[in-house]
């Protein structure tokens, strides 16, 4: 009976992030290293979030020197601290955005007709399928938007609980109720264009 | 176990697929899923819902042309020459509340959003039949140890979210300083009282209301409860799905004597040093109570019976207090023994609750009481003589 159970969302794992070393220098937190750890992982982080990559590094840097500026008292949770900035410089970045689905939208559909697709058919068709995605995640409510992003990039529930300000306990429930609402907005948008 | 009756949460077996539960939770729900079909069944259609969404978000991985690691070496150029170039700020923004204790905002704002919605009976129905209101009288203080309670809970950041994921707040305005208390009476909405012993110009902070609504959601509150370790309190089933509206009004802080927060800016790594440099500046902040809607026909006593408990209250001392206190007039105000203490005085006509900070040697002090649907408080440095001397000049 319990075969179903045991199959681990694991076994279909999300990309991995390397774990992060433990920070014991002498002199405090070996920001270099850390900074050079984290910033591919957080820079794709915030461009499924944003859809923008000139945008996402330059919140990916900001984020950075928030935490040099003013870092945590404890060094434990500096992932998750990291990420908590930069998903709310991404939330805010979004909201900032006037019309921001139809800006999606326009330009998702611009960039198909300015940038005519060096390959055939299958290039078109991978720019239209990331188009569906993220207008799906931006259809969604942020914070449930959020949470997916930050379980597909490898954050554990601890570190999405600090991230996200929410109880450990809480993560599992808003998890599956974010996945559902992900899988109505990508279907219904699917069902509108066809 | 009650396998007719009773299954797991969509969550619990979402942390299990993910091996986020450890100890007992683990060992629980792996025994119940050994005996429940129900759940195994269920536990199979989240899991194929989890792969559809992985794989689709997969998709925006795909044919990325941009490489970030290949900017790395710009970017961390980029990152150096700003650390460079901007000038470190070690404080927080000039605001008069970083006068005022944290655990007293923390109390006044969270707790006034949330004891409140827990704490009281319902007072009368409105024609729309479904609301009941509750505004406050009078302050009552429940120390409790910070030590004991689970750092889970102390991070639990905002305590809304105890309840709730989805708190809707809307502010009603920006802050606003102005130079006379007429024009701060005015955008307040009503008249200000002020101190009259003190020599110079007073300057005055209208905080602007705001309006929150949330509903209540016994899921997520019962999976805290259950990371708290605290299953054993017990909340009524009715409380799912209770819309909770909570108007806070507006308030006024009135700074008087060398209030200079521009040039004063408190530096968290020296408090002392900070409120040294502050030990002139007396505040008086003044706004009507909140006032909070609900359902008449939730027990929201055993819900302040279950919060009492998650303070350190055993079962029996909750339901104690909750007896002893008039819910539908009291505003319970947790305060963290070993980080301040209070008494009781007679200020103002009424009772009030002068609470001292241990840590900083100048006296800080918080007075706190309740007048004619008003809530006040005064902060300062000094004794308790100082306290009440300021607070009788009160007009």
């Amino acid at each position: 009976m319990n075969s179903a159970a045991e199959k681990s969302w694991l076994t279909m794992t999300p990309p991995q992030r390397s774990a992060l070393p433990v920070l014991t220098s002498p002199s405090g937190v070996d920001f270099e290293s850390f900074f050079k750890l984290q910033w591919e992982p957080l820079c794709r982080t915030l461009y499924r979030l944003l859809g923008d990559w000139d945008e996402a590094e330059d919140l990916a840097l900001e984020s950075f020197l928030r935490l040099y500026n003013r870092p945590p008292k404890d060094p434990s949770n500096l992932t998750a601290w990291l990420y908590r900035v930069a998903t709310n410089l991404g939330l805010n970045a979004l909201r900032a955005r006037k019309r921001r689905l139809r800006y999606e939208d326009r330009a998702g559909k611009n960039d198909l007709e300015d940038h005519a697709p060096s390959d055939p058919a299958q290039d078109f068709e991978q720019k239209m399928d990331q188009h569906r995605v993220r207008v799906a995640l931006q259809s969604m409510k942020p914070r449930s938007a959020l949470i997916l992003l930050l379980r597909y990039s490898g954050l554990t529930y601890a570190e999405i609980a600090v991230t996200m300000q929410i109880a450990p306990g809480s993560v599992g429930t808003l998890l599956a109720r974010a996945e559902k609402e992900f899988e109505k907005a990508f279907t219904a948008y699917e069902e509108v264009e066809g | 176990m009650r396998l007719n009756t009773y299954h797991l949460g969509d969550g619990e077996l979402r942390a299990y697929q993910d091996h986020s539960l450890v100890g007992k939770d683990l060992e629980r729900v792996r025994d119940h899923l050994s005996v429940c079909q129900h759940c195994n069944t269920r536990a199979d259609e989240l899991l194929a819902r989890a792969q559809h969404v992985q794989d689709t978000l997969s998709i925006l991985d795909r044919g990325v042309e941009i490489q970030p690691e290949k900017n790395l070496p710009a970017a961390l150029i980029r990152l150096a020459a700003q650390i460079e170039s901007e000038k470190e700020k070690q404080s927080m923004k000039p605001s008069i509340f970083s006068r005022i204790p944290r655990f007293a905002w923390t109390a006044l704002i969270v707790i006034a959003v949330m004891a409140f919605a827990f704490s009281f009976e319902p007072v009368r129905a409105l024609a729309s039949d479904f609301l009941a209101l509750f505004r406050v009288e009078q302050i009552r203080v429940v120390e409790f140890d910070s030590d004991q309670v689970s750092k889970n809970f102390e991070q639990s950041s905002k305590l809304e979210f105890f309840l709730s994921d989805q708190v809707q707040v809307e502010e009603k305005g920006t802050v606003r300083e102005v130079d006379s208390a007429e024009e701060a009476s005015a955008l307040a909405g009503f008249p200000l009282r002020q101190l009259s012993n003190f020599e110079g110009q007073p300057f005055f902070t209208v905080q602007p209301g705001a309006s929150m609504s949330f509903t209540i959601d016994l899921e997520l509150i019962n999976g805290i409860l259950r990371d708290l370790e605290r299953d054993d309190i017990q909340l009524p089933d009715n409380l799912q799905g209770a819309n909770i509206q909570i108007e806070i009004p507006a308030g006024v802080v009135s700074s008087y004597g060398d209030c200079n927060f521009a040039e004063n800016q408190f530096d968290p790594d020296q408090p002392e040093a900070s409120m040294k440099a502050m030990e002139n500046c007396v505040t008086f902040f003044q706004s009507p109570s909140p006032v909070v809607s609900a359902p008449p026909e939730l027990d929201l006593t055993q819900i302040g019976e279950a919060y009492l408990q998650l303070l350190g209250m055993n079962a029996q001392e909750a339901a104690t207090f909750a007896k002893s206190v008039d819910w539908t007039t009291t505003f319970v105000f947790p305060l963290p023994r070993n980080y301040a203490r209070y008494e009781q005085v007679f200020i103002d006509g009424t009772q009030g609750t002068l609470v001292f900070e241990r840590n900083y040697q100048y006296g800080h002090y918080t007075l706190l009481w309740v007048k004619d649907g008003m809530i006040y408080a005064l902060t300062g440095s000094g004794n308790k003589d100082k306290a009440l001397e300021i607070a009788a000049s009160i007009q």
